[in-house]
């Protein structure tokens, strides 16, 4: 079980992550949802150890992940929210690279790595510099490279940005699967029909704070209203966006 | 209809802009300050030659090797100049992606890249040459004073504007006759090339002004080979000075050439620019074939024999894969590829010690440059690639790096040295130099390596702190005296067989000592840096006890 506890992070004395908990359970897809800047990448890095918290603590199975930092590493997948990846490496030669640092043994690495981007329909393009790839052949790079050493815990920030129809519904059947598997998956995303249909439980993050964290079926009883989408508008949007939209025409015809 | 003015304007300003946004002039996202310090950077070196030489009366030859001399600076200049903008030279697929759906013609954007390309090459010819051609008039002694500015100013500019047509032409011509694979290919291998000759030129051109006179005498056809010649003859034909009819003569030449690489640049450039944007805009196509079976067999034995370790393997062959595909990399070792070509011409030119310190300079050099290559990161941000996966190999790393310096460095510039050396020395004597100089390069790598606790281009790099005269000051000093004293030392121990086992036997130890301390100072669980300290914000004066 992956619990966060207090997790804090202030950029000069403004708290971008404030108090944050919440638990991510095993066989089981929690969404992690907010609008734009309330504090979901921040969040992630701090889980990932790619930023310092100023407070809190990530616990794994117990264990605060600072003790034994490396041990966890090797228990986890991420997919980053912009796919930043080697653009001179090819597709094939990254996964090599992300498969021999996980130290896999190479033979496994080499046959992992075909299988995997035979299946994300990017075997042609493997000996492809990613640098030509499209944003969606990117993010199922990123997503190959986060499976490839059979990871306990998954974290995945915006997977499906740039991704086509068909590899959405790939990616929708592959986290149902994967939590079938016992994997303890992070999911966050602005897609909400999909965090409805594949999330155990959703926790909602606004302005660095929780402001609702249970199954979304508790949610909908709890407030009253009929879809993810309705709550989350319930919970984060302030302004009224039809009258927003309004504005915006009409500062374009002026 | 015609685009109004504004349009133009902001064409121009942001194709011009473009010449300084590139990774390695501006990593930090400053073009403005980088273009004030570029420009002072280039203008320096001519200014001050031409202010120390004020205080000399120079007529005859020796004024025609001055004149030489400011030639050849303002035609290598130039031409580094183009060769370092090589990919600007024509609007990028960012450029494309973003101006295309803009209600601009394509032609607009042509004449706006041509307008901006214009305005880079003639900032830089009037920076690199203003103030030579202002202090010119106490150089030369002759009377008419304004026509002497003036032949000054058109021979450097027309020869720096030769050089920079006859760089842009070159591309100009590949990019109309090749197929665009191996357009990127070849013009990428150019580039290199171009880089690294350029930078060995600006040392070595000198020399070669000092040769003019007796190439002339001696009737040598050679004089055609550098244009630079070319030049010191338009000089001559406009402003006399030594009456040399040859010369005369290779001033015609000047005119032909600069011609010639004008129509060539004019004639490739429209045509390619279509080409170009065509082949920006359209999506690539996969390409199936990969690495050769040739590369993949190397590739596996290394793997197999000396890379043991996953980690090793993963460091090994992402230093490979950066320093052959980044052009920031690729340019930046050429340039120092370019110092070392121009110290082999002139160690090879030094006497019987020649090939013996071609060797201990060349890899002086190289190690160097790897060091200060390793420090530059390439597509910083992926680095968290590194840093998410298992940090507890970071010796692993480490290894790998050194095991690529040997293996792919050190050992190859031995195998090109080598014929040199057995050329000019018994094979027995010639064997011990290159042992000798291979030993001391595996000390020197320890040294320079002593405290590098990065994976090679994944850690952010602050250039600000570096103070580069004292850097250049240590380096020439020290490769001076490495270079003569260790080729002092090599000649000593040749003749005395015990002193040479005692030598290596002392190396050996004096590696595993490094190797020792190195592990014990960074402790068994090495920490990789990824981040750049910085300079602290707070600066103290540090006046306590």
């Amino acid at each position: 079980m992956l619990e966060i506890k207090g997790l804090t992070k202030y950029y000069r004395n403004t708290a971008a992550v404030d108090n944050v908990s919440f638990t991510v359970r095993p066989c089981e897809v929690t969404g992690y949802l907010g609008p734009n800047g309330s504090g979901k990448s921040t969040t992630v890095k701090m889980i990932t150890s790619l930023l310092e918290p100023s407070r809190g603590s990530v616990l794994l199975d117990g264990r605060d992940i600072r003790e034994d930092p490396v041990a966890f590493k090797r228990r986890l997948g991420y997919v980053p929210e912009e796919p930043i990846l080697y653009s001179y490496l090819t597709g094939l030669e990254y996964l090599e690279l992300m498969g021999r640092l996980r130290c896999l043994p190479p033979a496994v690495v080499e046959k992992k790595a075909n299988e995997l981007l035979d299946l994300f329909a990017l075997y042609s393009y493997r000996h492809s510099p990613i640098s030509s790839y499209s944003k969606g052949m990117k993010q199922r790079v990123l997503i190959s490279a986060a499976l490839l050493h059979d990871p306990d815990v998954l974290i995945l920030d915006e997977p499906l940005s740039g991704i086509d129809v068909t590899s959405a519904q790939l990616f929708r059947y592959l986290l149902t699967e994967l939590s079938n598997q016992g994997k303890m998956i992070l999911y966050i995303s602005h897609v909400l029909e999909v965090v409805e249909k594949v999330c155990a439980q959703v926790v909602i993050i606004y302005r660095g704070k929780i402001q609702a964290a249970d199954s979304v079926e508790r949610l909908r009883d709890l407030m009253n209203l009929p879809s993810l989408v309705e709550i989350f508008a319930q919970l984060v949007e302030e302004r009224d966006l039809e009258q927003v939209a309004r504005d915006i025409v009409g500062v374009m015809r002026s | 209809m015609q685009p109004s003015n504004s349009i133009w304007r902001a064409l121009i300003r942001h194709f011009f802009q473009r010449f300084f946004d590139t990774e390695s002039l501006s990593p930090q996202g400053e073009p403005e300050a980088n273009i004030v310090q570029t420009l002072g950077l280039l203008a320096a070196p001519g200014g001050f030659l031409a202010l120390l030489l004020q205080l000399l009366t120079i007529r005859g030859w020796s004024l025609v090797l001055i004149r030489c001399w400011f030639i050849s600076f303002s035609m290598i200049v130039m031409g580094f100049i183009v060769v370092f903008e090589w990919d600007a030279l024509f609007p990028d697929r960012r450029d494309y992606q973003v101006l295309t759906p803009l209600p601009i013609r394509l032609s607009t954007l042509f004449l706006g890249k041509a307008w901006a390309l214009g305005i880079f090459l003639a900032m830089f010819l009037l920076d690199i040459n203003f103030l030579s051609t202002l202090l010119w008039a106490g150089i030369d002694s002759g009377k008419d004073l304004f026509g002497i500015l003036v032949a000054h100013m058109i021979t450097v500019t027309l020869s720096g504007l030769f050089a920079a047509l006859a760089m842009a032409a070159v591309q100009g011509i590949m990019i109309t006759l090749l197929p665009p694979n191996l357009f990127r290919r070849v013009s990428v291998a150019i580039q290199t090339l171009f880089m690294g000759a350029l930078v060995m030129l600006l040392f070595v051109s000198p020399l070669l002004a000092d040769r003019l006179r007796g190439l002339l005498q001696n009737h040598s056809r050679l004089v055609y080979c550098w244009p630079g010649f070319w030049f010191a003859g338009l000089y001559e034909l406009l402003r006399p000075a030594v009456k040399s009819t040859q010369l005369l003569e290779l001033g015609h030449l000047a005119l032909r050439g600069l011609a010639a690489s004008a129509a060539v640049f004019v004639l490739t450039y429209l045509p390619g620019y279509r080409r170009h944007a065509r082949k920006m805009l359209e999506a690539p196509l996969p390409s199936p074939s990969g690495p050769g079976s040739a590369h993949r067999a190397v590739s596996r034995l290394i793997d197999t024999h000396v890379l043991k370790h996953p980690v090793q393997q993963a460091v090994f062959h992402f230093i490979n894969q950066t320093i052959t595909r980044s052009t920031k990399h690729r340019l930046f070792l050429a340039t120092y590829a370019g110092v070392g070509g121009a110290i082999a011409v002139l160690s090879l030119a030094g006497g019987r010690s020649g090939p013996l310190r071609l060797s201990l300079t060349l890899s002086f050099i190289l190690v160097s440059a790897l060091r200060a290559a390793f420090n530059f990161p390439s597509e910083l941000g992926a680095n968290w690639a590194f840093r998410i996966s298992d940090t507890n190999h970071g010796s692993a790393c480490l290894s790998a790096m050194r095991k690529w310096i040997v293996l792919c460095a050190i050992a190859p510039l031995f195998a090109l040295v080598a014929p040199f050396e057995f050329a000019s020395y018994p094979w027995l004597e010639a064997l011990f130099y290159l042992c000798f100089a291979f030993t001391l390069s595996l000390l020197l790598m320890e040294l320079m390596f002593f405290d590098f606790r990065k994976v090679p281009f994944t850690c952010a790099y602050l250039p600000g702190k570096v103070n580069l005269v004292l850097l250049v000051v240590i380096y020439c000093f020290g490769f001076t005296l490495y270079s003569r004293t260790m080729s002092n030392l090599a000649e000593w121990l040749a003749a005395r067989p015990w002193a040479a086992l005692l030598f290596f036997a002392c190396s050996a130890a004096a590696c595993f000592g490094v190797g020792t301390w190195r592990v014990r100072l960074l402790g068994r669980e090495t920490v990789l840096d990824f981040e750049d300290a910085g300079d602290p914000e707070v600066r103290t004066l540090e006046l306590h006890a």
